[in-house]
C-alpha cells in the first residue's frame, strides 16, 4: 500500500512538474520525506547498474543505457543527471508499477559521488562502477580522499566493482575484494613524466611510499606501482589496447574496434568503462562496439556552433576541476591549423555560489605556449583572475586578450577569421556562449 | 647588481591542494619586479633542509592523510623553525598547513600528533564534517579586508587573538589565524597573495625593508587588483 500510494504521489508530482519545467528531483523529495525507506521497498530488476566519479558519470551512463536499449533490453536511467537521492527516488518510481516493481529489465543510475552512501544504504546496485577521481568541487567537496572515503563507504560488499585501474585512488577501492579493472595502454599521446602543475599520484595511497609510473595518460593517470608496497600494476580486464586519435579509432582487448565520434581523448576511459559494464551485464562484445562507434552523446558536452561566418566548437569543461581544463586544452594544442581559444569564467557555479578561483593555478595553461593558440580571449566577470593567471606564463602578452564583457566577447567570435574558434568552459557558464550564436545540435565532426 | 632572495616552498608536493602554488608563482613576480634576483627551493621529506637560507618559507593546504606525515617531519625541524621565527623572517602557512605552528593535531580518528608548538592552540580534525565557504575578513595592519576560501574539517582550541576577524562567513567562528612577528598561518586556503594584493604588499614591504630596498610603486589598476574587487564586490552581494 505504501509503495502504491508513494509511485502514484510521485507520478503525479513528475507530471505537475514537467508542465511548468520543473526539476526531476523535487518528487522524490516529497515522496522521500514521507516514507523515507521507500528505495528499500520496491523492487529492481536483475540489473542495477551505478556510475560515479569526478567526470564523465554522465556520458558514461548515457553510452551505457543506449548499448543496452539497442541490445533490446528495456532501461531506466537518469538521463537528466539528476544524481542525488531525490533524483533518483523520481527516477524510480516513476518507472514502477502500482505494485511497487521497477518496470524495465535493467536500471542505470548516475550517482553522485558525494551521496552514494545515502542512496546505497536502502539497495545494493549490482554493477559499480568509479571512473575517476579527480580535484573538482573542492569548494564543496574538499579533496579527492575526502570524496574516496565517502564511496568507500557506499561500497557493499556483494557489488561487482568496475574501477579504473590507471587511477591510484580508485583502484585502491578494489583492494583485499574482487575487482573488474579497466583502463588503457600505453599509446603515442602518453607521456613518462608527469605533465601538469600538480602531480597527485607522487605518493602510494596505501603506504606513502613514491610511486613510479611507467607511463602517464594525463593527470595522475597512468600505469603504477609503488616502490615501497608494490601496489599497482592491475591485470586490465578490459584495456584500450589501441587509440589512433587520426583516424578516430580505439581498439579494446586488441580486437573490439570502436570508431570515435569527436577526436579527443577525455571520453575515451568513459568508453572503455562502458564497455566493461555492459559486457559484464551480458551484451556481446561486438554489439557494444558496434553501439559505442560514432556514439554522439546528447548530454552537449562537445557543441559546434556558428558566429556569423565562422564555425566554432565548444568544449564543455567544469569550472574548479583542473583535469577538465586541461584535457580541454589538450584538444586545442593538437590542432595544426591556427585557432582563437575563448575562455569563459562569469558565473563559477549555478548551484552555489562562491569567488573561489584558486583552481585557475592547478591549470595547465603554459602549453597553450608553444600551439597554434594565435588569439587567446579572456571572457566574463572573472576575467582579471585568468588575465593575472596568464600574466604569471610565458605565453606572450600579444597573443592575449581581456575581455571582461560578454558582448565584446561576441564581437570577436563574429570577426571572420580563418583560424579554428574554439570556447572553452563550464556547463554553468556555457548558455552564455549559446545565447550568443547559433547553436548547432551536438554532432560528429 | 641585484639582491638575491630565496624562498623556500615546503611540501611543495603534499602541500598543494587548492592552487596554493599561485602564492609562490606571485611572490617571485613581485620580487623580480623590485629588482631581486629569486631562487625558489621546492622541498619536501626527506630532503635537506636549512630555515637559515631563506627570506621566505611558504606552506600550503593538503588533505588530511598528507598533513599527518608533514606534521611529524615538520616537528623533526622545531629548534630550526623556532629560531627561524624569532629571526623575524617571513614564514606564511595557508590552509591545514597552519595546523602545523600549534601545538597538536587530533585527527578524525582520534589519534593525537605533536607539533612543532609555535603558537599554544590546538587543532581537533572531524572527518564527518567539511567546513566550507566563502571568507571576508579584516585585520589590524592591513586597512583593506582580506578575501579568501576556508576548506577544511578541523576546530582550533587556545586561541586567543586571531589575526583576522571574520565578517562575512568563517562557519561559526568569530576570527581565525595567527600572526607573530613576520610568522603568519590562516586557515584561508588557496592562493591567498594572489586573491589579495594589499596582504601581498604587505609582505613585499617587510621583505624589502629587511634587504633595505625601496618597495617599488605598483598600479592599483592592474588585474590583481581589479580581480579583488570583483571579488569583494561578488561576495558583498551575497552577504
Amino acid at each position: 500500500m505504501k509503495c502504491m500510494i508513494a509511485v502514484v504521489l510521485c507520478k503525479l508530482l513528475a507530471f505537475a512538474g514537467s508542465l511548468v519545467g520543473k526539476g526531476t528531483s523535487l518528487p522524490g523529495k516529497v515522496v522521500l520525506k514521507i516514507f523515507p525507506d521507500i528505495l528499500h521497498r520496491i523492487k529492481l530488476p536483475q540489473t542495477v547498474v551505478a556510475v560515479t566519479g569526478s567526470n564523465g558519470k554522465t556520458s558514461t551512463v548515457e553510452m551505457i543505457a543506449n548499448v543496452m536499449e539497442q541490445s533490446g533490453k528495456t532501461v531506466a536511467w537518469n538521463k537528466e543527471g539528476s544524481n542525488q537521492i531525490e533524483g533518483v527516488t523520481t527516477l524510480l518510481l516513476r518507472n514502477c508499477s502500482l505494485s511497487g516493481k521497477v518496470k524495465a529489465d535493467a536500471v542505470v543510475l548516475e550517482s553522485d559521488e558525494r551521496y552514494a552512501k545515502r542512496t546505497f544504504s536502502y539497495f545494493t546496485p549490482t554493477h559499480f562502477a568509479i571512473v575517476n577521481l579527480y580535484r573538482d568541487q573542492l569548494t564543496r567537496n574538499g579533496h579527492p580522499e575526502w570524496v574516496y572515503r565517502s564511496i568507500a563507504d557506499a561500497v557493499s560488499p556483494d557489488v561487482k566493482l568496475i574501477l579504473n585501474a590507471d587511477d591510484p585512488l580508485v583502484s585502491l577501492l578494489g583492494k583485499d575484494r574482487d575487482a573488474v579493472y579497466f583502463g588503457m595502454e600505453e599509446n603515442a599521446y602518453s607521456t613518462h613524466e608527469c605533465s601538469g602543475i600538480y602531480n597527485d599520484g607522487k605518493y602510494c595511497p596505501c603506504c606513502d611510499g613514491v610511486m613510479n609510473y611507467e607511463y602517464y595518460h594525463f593527470g595522475h593517470i597512468g600505469r603504477f606501482r609503488c616502490e615501497n608496497c608494490g601496489y599497482g600494476d592491475f591485470k586490465r580486464d578490459f584495456s584500450v589496447t589501441r587509440l589512433d586519435l587520426d583516424s578516430k579509432i580505439l581498439t579494446v582487448n586488441g580486437e573490439h574496434n570502436i570508431t570515435l565520434a569527436f577526436d579527443g581523448r577525455y571520453n575515451v576511459y568513459n568508453i572503455c568503462a562502458a564497455f566493461a559494464v555492459c559486457a559484464l551485464a551480458g551484451v556481446e562484445p561486438e554489439k557494444i562496439a558496434r553501439c559505442l562507434s560514432d556514439f554522439v552523446m546528447k548530454n552537449g558536452r562537445v557543441v559546434r556552433f556558428e558566429a556569423g561566418e565562422n564555425n566554432g566548437v565548444l568544449l564543455t569543461s567544469k569550472h574548479e576541476n583542473s583535469v577538465s581544463y586541461n584535457q580541454s586544452i589538450e584538444y586545442v594544442v593538437r590542432r595544426k591549423k591556427k585557432t582563437n581559444v575563448f575562455f569563459i569564467v562569469d558565473e563559477i557555479s549555478r548551484k552555489y555560489f562562491t569567488g573561489e578561483t584558486g583552481w585557475l593555478w592547478d591549470i595547465d595553461f603554459e602549453s597553450l605556449k608553444n600551439s597554434t593558440a594565435e588569439n587567446i580571449y579572456l571572457c566574463g566577470t572573472y576575467a582579471p583572475d585568468l588575465a593575472l593567471r596568464f600574466s604569471l606564463t610565458d605565453i606572450e602578452p600579444e597573443r592575449v586578450k581581456y575581455v571582461p564583457n560578454l558582448d565584446d566577447m561576441k564581437k570577436y567570435l563574429f570577426e571572420p577569421t580563418d583560424n579554428e574558434i574554439f570556447v572553452i568552459t563550464c556547463f554553468s557558464d556555457k548558455d552564455k556562449l549559446l545565447s550568443r550564436v547559433k547553436a548547432l545540435t551536438p554532432t560528429a565532426k | 647588481m641585484n639582491k638575491e632572495i630565496k624562498i623556500l616552498y615546503l611540501y611543495y608536493d603534499l602541500l598543494n591542494l587548492y592552487g596554493e602554488s599561485g602564492n609562490v608563482r606571485i611572490l617571485e613576480k613581485r620580487l623580480k619586479d623590485n629588482g631581486f634576483s629569486v631562487t625558489i627551493d621546492r622541498k619536501t621529506i626527506g630532503d635537506e633542509i636549512y630555515f637559515d637560507d631563506y627570506s621566505l618559507v611558504y606552506m600550503g593546504s593538503g588533505t588530511e592523510s598528507k598533513l599527518k606525515r608533514c606534521a611529524s617531519h615538520f616537528m623533526s625541524l622545531k629548534g630550526q623553525i623556532e629560531a627561524y621565527v624569532e629571526s623575524g623572517k617571513v614564514l606564511l602557512a595557508t590552509g591545514n598547513a597552519y595546523e602545523l605552528l600549534g601545538s597538536s593535531i587530533t585527527d578524525g580518528n582520534g589519534e593525537k600528533i605533536s607539533c612543532a608548538g609555535i603558537f599554544d592552540f590546538e587543532t581537533v580534525q572531524d572527518f564527518t564534517v567539511r567546513k566550507t565557504g566563502d571568507v571576508i575578513c579584516s585585520c589590524d595592519f592591513i586597512g583593506e579586508k582580506i578575501v579568501g576560501f576556508i576548506n577544511n574539517c578541523s576546530t582550533i582550541t587556545g586561541l586567543c587573538d586571531p589575526m583576522f576577524t571574520f565578517e562575512l562567513g568563517g562557519c561559526g567562528a568569530r576570527g581565525d589565524g595567527v600572526r607573530k612577528g613576520n610568522t603568519f598561518g590562516t586557515h584561508i586556503t588557496g592562493p591567498l597573495l594572489v586573491k589579495n594584493p594589499y596582504l601581498l604588499e604587505y609582505v613585499m614591504e617587510i621583505i624589502c625593508e629587511m634587504h633595505g630596498v625601496q618597495k617599488s610603486q605598483v598600479d592599483e589598476e592592474n588585474y590583481q587588483y581589479k580581480g579583488y574587487r570583483i571579488t569583494l564586490t561578488e561576495l558583498m552581494r551575497t552577504r
